[in-house]
């Protein structure tokens, strides 16, 4: 081989971003098997393709710069399976009947769901150093993935779960902000 | 390699793995001559060390995001360095017997890996080291009884000759505990 020493600094820094992209991979290991959970439950294949195109771009990117985003990455999906399974979970309860009126139950399933994935994201992300960043990204793909489940109860749903983000991460921001 | 520079290839790797690439360079300074050293101490060869330490080292950078803070990242980079030195050696072992030299096959294989090599040079430095600090006679009565020359004159002697072996390696301890550290 015998490189001088400018090549091998570049072809080391070559390796080195592709053992990146091969950690980076490895992320598609936790998407593939919700987006297969997404076509399972009867979500529609156009929706899961554009989110799951749009979630694995982010997770591959995050995972490739550095480990902090890889973490957001991680944590966006787990927090937002309850934004996914549990509006389809209580689509089956049918409509609930509470003194006359008929309620579709999803929408408070999506606000539910939707403050647990906005608090847990930013429980989570209040722990970390440059945790706005960490939180943006965290954000995204648990909105993407929460996206998948709550637009089972139409706009509706989509209404719901975004109310349920906000007031779920509102407390922790605000007291993030206070201790500066 | 001193303590404060392991330090910093230690801190500089968990850096680097968790994808701050500015420390990418000072790593690469820092691990290059030491595979380098590593190499060519292991196979006394120094085109053939120049080879394989930049095969090894770019093997260290591959797998660099996957490094585990809680080990220590000189061992782990000379890991890399070894396992690409017996990969060399086991090639070039290889290569004698595809030239059909039947010679070669006959001899059994007592080769000692690229580590136990290093080990065994380094032992045999500390010790001539050591020896060449002790005085001249006590050298001497170490060197005749490594040689096997032992007087075979009367009884008195010979006991002379092993009580003044006895002192020497005594005084041979001392030194070698002195500066190592080790019994």
């Amino acid at each position: 081989m015998m490189l001088t020493e400018q090549e091998l600094v570049r072809r080391a820094r070559w390796s080195y971003e592709i053992g990146r992209v091969q950690r980076a991979s490895k992320m598609l290991l936790v998407i593939l098997p919700m987006l297969t959970c997404a076509w399972m439950i009867g979500r529609p294949a156009a929706l899961i393709a554009a989110i799951g195109t749009l979630v694995s771009l982010t997770a591959l990117c995050g995972a490739w710069l550095n480990v902090r985003h890889e973490k957001a990455v991680l944590v966006g999906v787990t927090s937002a399976l309850p934004a996914l399974l549990l509006p389809w979970a209580m689509r089956n309860l049918g409509l609930v009947r509470i003194s006359g009126a008929a309620i579709d139950p999803c929408i408070p399933g999506c606000v539910l769901a939707g403050g647990i994935a906005g608090a847990a994201v930013a429980i989570r992300a209040s722990r970390e150093r440059h945790h706005g960043s960490f939180w943006l990204v965290s954000t995204a793909v648990a909105g993407a993935v929460s996206v998948l489940g709550c637009s089972i109860a139409g706009g509706a749903g989509l209404i719901g779960l975004a109310f349920g983000v906000l007031s779920g991460t509102a407390p922790i921001l605000v007291r993030l902000r206070e201790r500066g | 390699m001193d303590r404060s520079e392991r330090e910093r290839v230690q801190r500089a790797m968990i850096a680097l793995a968790a994808g701050c690439r500015s420390e990418f360079r000072p790593l690469f300074d820092l691990l290059w001559p030491l595979i380098r050293a590593f190499c060519e101490r292991a196979l006394r060869d120094a085109g053939g060390a120049e080879d394989t330490a930049q095969a090894a080292l770019l093997k260290v950078f591959l797998h660099a995001s996957d490094f585990n803070a809680e080990r220590d990242a000189v061992s782990w980079a000379l890991g890399f360095a070894a396992h690409e030195c017996l990969s060399a050696r086991n090639w070039r072992a290889r290569r004698r017997e595809d030239l059909g030299d039947e010679r070669w096959r006959e001899l059994p294989s007592h080769a000692l890996t690229p580590e136990e090599t290093v080990i065994m040079r380094d032992l045999r430095e500390a010790a001539i080291d050591v020896v060449h600090q002790l005085r001249d006679e006590d050298a001497e009565v170490i060197e005749a009884a490594v040689r096997g020359e032992r007087p075979n004159a009367s009884a008195g002697v010979s006991a002379l000759f092993r009580k003044r072996l006895q002192r020497a390696l005594a005084r041979l301890r001392v030194i070698w505990r002195n500066k190592y550290d080790v019994d």
